[in-house]
């Protein structure tokens, strides 16, 4: 089961083991391997981004990793991203879907109480998603739930979801943060009545939030500690400094530059995983210099990815091979051969495609910090193989409206997705709005549309394998490298393991670490 | 005392015009940022139906001048009316954050201001002699350095290397005043350092200038100590610019904390602000910014009315 993904031969029904299930051997042998047993008790206090003084409880809201780990101390979803990237359920248990991939049926968890007492049914469950859904949903999640043509409860523990088209990633979509179980009816949120493993004290919002342990907690083997006090640090020097006075246990989001002091201080040490952000450089493939593919080849391969990786991020990332799926990712295509910096073959493709301008590079640090050296350093590289460069710095207000999608080579910056296929449709698909290398393939759409249907894992895996050859091959995004997620951590927390594409254990930390001091 | 009067009010309908066309100003100002609540709100996943319907609901498809008005008429009737996005009262977000930002303040002034000017005078007293250059290298030294780098520099050797303050400043309603002043030492520390370096450096050169008046320099030929010359002589006329330092000192410590608020995530009016911009959400940006203005204005007055009451000429004019 571990790290296996869950496509289910048709109409069979398959009983999930969770995480929280004994006995799910990490194969990787991550550093914080399992204690024998967790201790109980104390007070854990994290530090996160995104916190603001207008924040709510309501899950429509949720737009920080902050406002996600506020969620998931308080909440839970159907389903959930466990150890080593595997999918379970969380207050579902269990799925079948049919043989299309288009109906797809949740059995519930039985036994499940909100902090209010209330016992959760499938009623609650269908209100919960409906709220991020419709026309006047301004929910985060909203395109998240687009392909969703129909809701419904079956009985009072299972509910029926009917998708627009084949879609084999259901299960994925519903473990987004957004997405967390309240009763039915709940229009103020203020109360934040959810079935999750802590209970709200006190919330300030953009200041901290305090919980309390939920005794009457479903999960086995979570919820370790007693007391839970996520604090919102916006300056990551306060984050850090927080960690090594030992105010705060865990401190998100630190800064590559400061992990080497931060490892060598007593006391304390940084967990680094590879996430799934990445910054390409943008080529617009559809008009002049950049229709032609020599030129685009060009400049990939005159990107000196590890001068990159090492100088932008202080090594704190992995290689990529321009294209979008990252390494942790299980339709990551792992055997394309990598592509490194190569100034001859720079320098062949460059004659070949017979260009002899200078390339004007668009870029900002308010894409990333580091957008601006990362620009100076490829500038370095590809004048080895011949290539001129010039950097424009944009003004950063206003960046994404007026420059990027719209200049023809545009240093870019995107996020982790939930899915491969959410990915490639939001910034690959011919007609997305966001297909910011302006890279269309009437082929690659319909092979696309063909995987997301694909319930084989296999078969899937083979589609996917190709679209990121397509793209690698032939696409217009030059990507260096996938930035880790850097979390800090005093040494008295075990039991954190990375999960996911998000920070903080997936921003589930707070119900899986203990504190061996407690 | 008469002549007051008249300048007094003047000087309050000027106060009024002033937060009045700050409050345009401050307005303005967020409406030609790009993006807007909307599109803060729903942030990287904003598709534009979505970004057109929270607009409509919150008020935003209305034209600026139409919402500008709405909230001026707020204002009038003593209502700061509601956060955009948490539609919670702004006045009840402002208050306990107003509450913080005071404390931080009056902390600092409370050293800073004793503490600079008697440096000042003593700088002035000593002029080019060993004391008056050592003062002087000390707070220019802090003068040039920015306020973030100090209140860096206090956090690492005063939290991390001794663990003597917390690096963050939170205070909780259970804190005695004590636990109060310890949790917020190294912000005020911060704010006092910066402040008490400017606050005598202008000091030192009030004195001195009166120092070089021809009356004083009959003063000094007269016989009398360079002591009784400065603190009789001197100082009654130097007052009035040294009130004023006191002023502005007190205005930028309450405006200025936006910085240190920052370094130690100390939950002020400042970080309320950065967040509100950061939203779009402009009742708390236009609330915040009156407040400041008011600050400003409020001690602007209080220091000409003070200049006006310490100087025997302009109490009794011919």
């Amino acid at each position: 089961m571990s790290g296996q993904y869950t496509g289910l031969p048709l109409g069979r029904r398959t009983l999930l083991k969770g995480a929280f299930a004994a006995g799910l051997v990490s194969a990787t042998g991550f550093a914080s391997a399992r204690a024998a047993s967790p201790k109980k008790g104390g007070k854990i206090v994290i530090a996160t981004i995104g916190g603001a003084a207008s924040d709510t409880l309501d899950p429509r809201t949720i737009t920080s990793i902050g406002h996600g780990v506020m969620g998931f101390t308080l909440g839970n979803c159907l389903t959930e991203i466990g150890r080593n990237n595997a999918l379970v359920g969380e207050l579902a248990e269990s799925w079948e879907h049919s043989a299309n991939a288009t109906v797809w049926k949740f059995q519930l968890r039985k036994g499940v109480t909100f902090h209010s007492g209330k016992s959760m049914t499938s009623e609650d469950v269908v209100y919960s998603l409906n709220l991020h859904r419709g026309e006047a949903s301004t929910s985060g999640a909203k395109g998240l739930l687009s392909g969703i043509s129909d809701i419904a409860a079956d009985g009072p523990n299972a509910i029926v979801i009917t998708m627009s088209g084949p879609n084999a990633d259901v299960p994925q979509l519903l473990s987004d943060f957004h997405l967390l179980i309240v009763p039915a009816g709940t229009t103020d949120f203020a109360a934040a009545d959810f079935t999750g493993p802590y209970k709200l004290q006190r919330f300030e919002p953009g200041d901290r939030l305090h919980a309390v342990r939920n005794p009457n907690y479903w999960k086995a083997d979570a919820a370790h500690v007693d007391e839970v006090e996520i604090l919102f640090v916006a300056d990551v020097t306060a984050r850090t400094s927080g960690l090594l006075t030992g105010e705060i246990h865990i401190a998100g989001r630190m800064d590559p530059k400061s992990v080497g002091l931060v490892n060598a201080a007593p006391g304390v040490h940084v967990e680094a995983h590879p996430g799934p952000g990445h910054r390409p450089l943008l080529m617009a493939c559809d008009r002049a210099p950049f229709d032609n593919l020599d030129l685009r080849l060009a400049v990939k391969y005159s990107l000196d990815r590890v001068e990159i990786l090492d100088k932008v991020m202080a090594g704190l990332g992995s290689i990529a091979n321009d294209h979008p799926i990252p390494p942790f990712d299980p339709f990551h295509a792992a055997d394309i051969p990598q592509r490194s910096f190569d100034p001859d073959k720079a320098k062949f493709h460059l004659k070949k495609s017979g260009f002899d301008g200078v390339l004007p590079l668009s870029t900002s640090n308010v894409v990333f910090s580091g957008a601006e050296t990362m620009a100076a350093l490829f500038q370095q590289s590809a004048a080895k193989a011949g290539l001129k460069v010039e950097i424009i710095r944009e003004p950063s207000d206003g960046f994404w409206k007026n420059v990027w999608l719209k200049k023809p080579f545009v240093g870019g910056s995107w996020g982790g997705r939930a899915t491969a296929d959410i990915m490639l449709s939001t910034a690959y698909k011919s007609d997305a709005p966001w297909n910011d290398t302006h890279w269309k393939r009437a082929d690659f759409d319909a092979k696309l549309a063909a995987a997301r249907g694909e319930t084989d894992f296999a078969k899937r895996k083979a589609i996917y394998h190709d679209l990121q050859v397509m793209i690698h091959e032939d696409g217009g995004a030059a990507i260096p490298f996938f930035n880790n997620n850097v979390d800090g951590l005093r040494d008295t927390v075990k039991g954190y393991y990375p999960s996911g594409a998000y920070e903080l254990s997936g921003m589930r930390v707070s119900e899986r670490v203990w504190l061996d001091d407690a | 005392m008469r002549q007051l009067i008249g300048p007094v009010p003047r000087r309050l309908l000027a106060g009024v015009a002033t937060l009045f066309l700050v409050s345009i100003i401050v307005f303005v100002g967020t409406e030609i940022l790009p993006g807007d609540l909307a599109d803060a709100i729903l942030g990287q996943q904003a598709t534009p139906e979505a970004v057109a319907a929270l607009r409509e609901q919150l008020g935003l498809d209305r034209p600026a001048y139409q919402r500008y008005l709405d909230w001026l008429g707020g204002v009038l009737t003593g209502d700061l009316g509601r956060s955009l996005a948490s539609g919670r009262e702004v006045s009840e977000l402002i208050s306990g954050r107003l509450e913080r930002s005071l404390l931080l303040a009056a902390v600092a002034a409370a050293i800073a201001i004793p503490l600079s000017i008697g440096l000042g005078l003593l700088a002035a007293l000593y002029e080019d002699r060993p004391a008056d250059k050592g003062i002087s290298i000390v707070t220019l030294a802090l003068v040039s350095a920015p306020d973030f780098l100090i209140g860096y520099l206090l956090l690492s050797v005063l939290a991390v290397q001794f663990g003597w303050f917390p690096a963050l400043s939170r205070l909780t309603d259970t804190m005695s005043l004590g636990q109060q002043l310890h949790a917020i030492a190294l912000p005020c520390l911060t704010l006092s350092l910066v402040v008490t370096a400017h606050t005598m450096r202008l000091t030192r050169t009030a004195v001195l200038s009166v120092m070089n008046q021809p009356y004083v320099e009959m003063a000094e030929l007269k016989g009398a100590s360079r002591r009784r010359v400065i603190l009789h002589h001197a100082l009654p006329n130097a007052l009035s610019p040294i009130i004023s330092i006191v002023m502005l000192t007190l205005a930028y410590l309450v405006v200025g904390i936006v910085v240190v608020e920052a370094v130690f995530n100390y939950s002020g009016m400042g970080r309320l602000m950065v967040d509100a911009v950061a939203k779009r959400d402009m009742p708390i940006v236009q609330a915040c910014g009156l407040i400041f203005a008011s600050i400003y204005v409020v001690l602007n007055m209080l220091a000409d009315v003070f200049a006006i009451l310490t100087n025997p000429r302009r109490r009794r004019p011919k």
